[in-house]
């Protein structure tokens, strides 16, 4: 296998085919997990843990397991993942586990999951599935940290406990539920706008190489000629 | 393939969009300078001074998002400078500041919160749909609205003489309601000059009339939309009093001439961008926003609905415009119909909310 590949695989999922900023997965945890950095670092780190596991383990079977059955077979594949995630939190991360509290078990109806065991580990070997999970968990994760970060910092001036600029001009809008949807919108824009960009750019060196080409080859006809 | 946009010019009725827009920054600069002199009979030298810095600061502030927004998105040459020229942001500042409220004397919140939602209006309010032309909220409704729910505690009004009373609306929605607004404010030259708490600009009444009155000389506004608005509510009012003791003319006084109605109807309702096309739907558009704002003053824990309304009818616009669409000056039964069918509904909810 080609280490490019895998390389192309494993970028899909931080930049072209961003969870949270291009494919518009995984919103209910982006929307209401987000209002400290604190706590979207932790679901990005529980749903790379989910996301790398269920891929790997639905690719090992997915040979076995008959098409009639398979969504249910990767729902409680899925399920028993997140419970062990959530009996680890609650051990070892008491105060993570108390200000997530319903998201982590939300994290077995993450339509991400559920739609990258779909569409990618039910059709691929593991080694690639597991690099596609670690991407598009890592990607998920860069999404709810600059979601997090800026609705933190609007919304309390402060970014896990340090305060950058006085409380008094901080704008508690961006606390709530209305901030969240504004941030999410403005930075998903961004995103879209750097994207298009970048196809034309890459349009435009495109039209310029055929353009060369073209030029070259009727100079060698000249000569040729 | 690419489609080109423009705004269209209205040259058909001898109204350019910058003329139109002269005339409006004219009648608003207008009612600014009358409202800074009231803020000074009020609160002294202080209150002007205080909202001199609203206006500077909500004008600057909208003036430079929108030339450096279209200067970062490279949107033509013309545009950067035109609507900086037509001064559409200019109007979008000076509605919002008039919207706002003075703030408590003794501290300096208010000029950050003009600030910020005139950062708000103008980007959220204009310029992410696309500039002037394109919006579908009245962009100064946005950033008066964003203020409301992100900084309510700072938006309070200044009480006069160290007084602590209500202004007339937030007396009118209060347990003693009528009798007690009757006994404070039964000075009607007051309500007229604004010489009562409320907003910068929106409790000053004979200017802004007298401003509406030369927008619609000078045909830039349409006089239907304030007309309809004022009416309608005068008749919700007459109802709702009538179904508590008998017919009152000063409950009717009060909710028109005090509060945002005039300003709201005369300033935001006329909005060129964001109102239906035809009569017939202005006059539907301006009797729902009248109930609403009816509505929202009397049963709703908020004293003034105009914002909110405006907004609200702002949404309905499309399918408005969709309803009247094959009304022509023809078929004059059908527009009187409809026009008289929405205020009989907007009649009929405001009685069911009374037995509410």
């Amino acid at each position: 296998m080609k280490s490019k590949e895998l390389f192309n695989i494993f970028t899909a999922g931080i930049f072209k085919e961003n969870p949270i900023f291009v494919l518009f997965l995984g919103m209910c945890p982006a929307l209401g997990v987000t209002t400290s950095v604190v706590n979207a670092i932790g679901m990005g780190v529980g749903v790379i843990f989910v996301l790398l596991l269920s891929n790997v383990i639905i690719s090992l079977i997915r040979n076995i397991v008959m098409d009639e059955i398979r969504i249910p077979v990767f729902i409680v594949i899925i399920a028993s993942l997140v419970t062990l995630l959530q009996m680890f939190m609650q051990a070892y991360t008491i105060e993570l586990y108390n200000s997530m509290k319903v998201f982590i078990p939300l994290i077995t109806v993450n339509c991400i999951i559920l739609g990258r065991a779909e569409a990618f580990a039910s059709k691929n070997g593991p080694v690639k599935s597991a690099i596609d999970g670690v991407g598009m968990g890592i990607g998920f994760m860069i999404g709810l940290f600059a979601i997090a970060f800026f609705r933190e910092l609007l919304g309390t001036g402060a970014i896990a406990g340090f305060q950058i600029f006085p409380a008094e001009f901080a704008i508690p809008v961006f606390t709530t539920a209305v901030g969240a949807f504004l941030t999410l919108g403005i930075l998903a824009g961004i995103a879209m706008v750097y994207s298009n960009h970048k196809k034309d750019v890459q349009e435009a060196l495109e039209k310029a190489a055929i353009a060369a080409k073209k030029a070259e080859a009727e100079a060698k006809k000249g000569e040729v000629a | 393939m690419k489609f080109k946009y423009g705004v269209s010019p209205s040259y058909h009725n001898k109204v350019s969009t910058t003329n139109m827009m002269n005339d409006v920054t004219i009648a608003l600069l207008f009612v600014a300078i009358c409202s800074i002199v009231l803020q000074y009979s009020l609160y002294g030298i202080e209150g002007s001074i205080r909202a001199i810095l609203i206006f500077v600061i909500a004008i600057i502030t909208c003036v430079a998002v929108d030339y450096f927004y279209l200067k970062l998105t490279k949107v033509s040459k013309e545009k950067v400078g035109g609507t900086v020229r037509q001064n559409v942001p200019v109007i979008t500042g000076l509605i919002l500041a008039m919207t706002l409220p003075l703030g408590n004397l003794d501290s300096y919140e208010i000029f950050y919160v003009t600030f910020i939602s005139a950062i708000i209006a103008e980007l959220f309010g204009k310029l992410i749909y696309g500039g002037f032309g394109f919006n579908i909220f009245n962009p100064a409704g946005v950033g008066r609205a964003f203020a409301l729910i992100a900084f309510g505690k700072y938006l309070a009004i200044p009480a006069i003489d160290g007084l602590a009373s209500a202004s007339p609306l937030t007396a009118l929605s209060s347990a003693e309601g009528l009798s007690a607004v009757t006994q404070t404010f039964n000075n009607y030259t007051s309500l007229l000059f604004g010489a009562h708490m409320g907003t910068i600009g929106e409790t000053i009444v004979i200017p802004i009339i007298v401003a509406g009155i030369y927008l619609i000389y000078k045909n830039v506004i349409d006089w239907v939309l304030p007309a309809t608005s004022i009416i309608t509510i005068a008749i919700l009012a007459g109802v709702v009093s009538c179904f508590n003791g008998g017919f009152n003319i000063d409950y009717i006084l009060i909710h028109v001439l005090s509060g945002g109605l005039i300003f709201g109807g005369i300033f935001m309702l006329t909005d060129p961008v964001t109102n239906p096309i035809n009569r017939q739907g202005k006059m539907i558009y301006a009797i729902i926003f009248a109930l609403l704002t009816f509505l929202i003053r009397v049963y709703a824990s908020l004293p003034e609905g105009v914002v909110f309304s405006v907004l609200i009818v702002n949404m309905l616009v499309p399918m408005i415009d969709k309803f009247t669409a094959n009304v022509t000056d023809v078929n004059v039964n059908k527009k009187v119909i409809s026009v008289v069918a929405t205020l009989v509904v907007a009649i009929v909810l405001t009685c069911l909310f009374q037995f509410v």
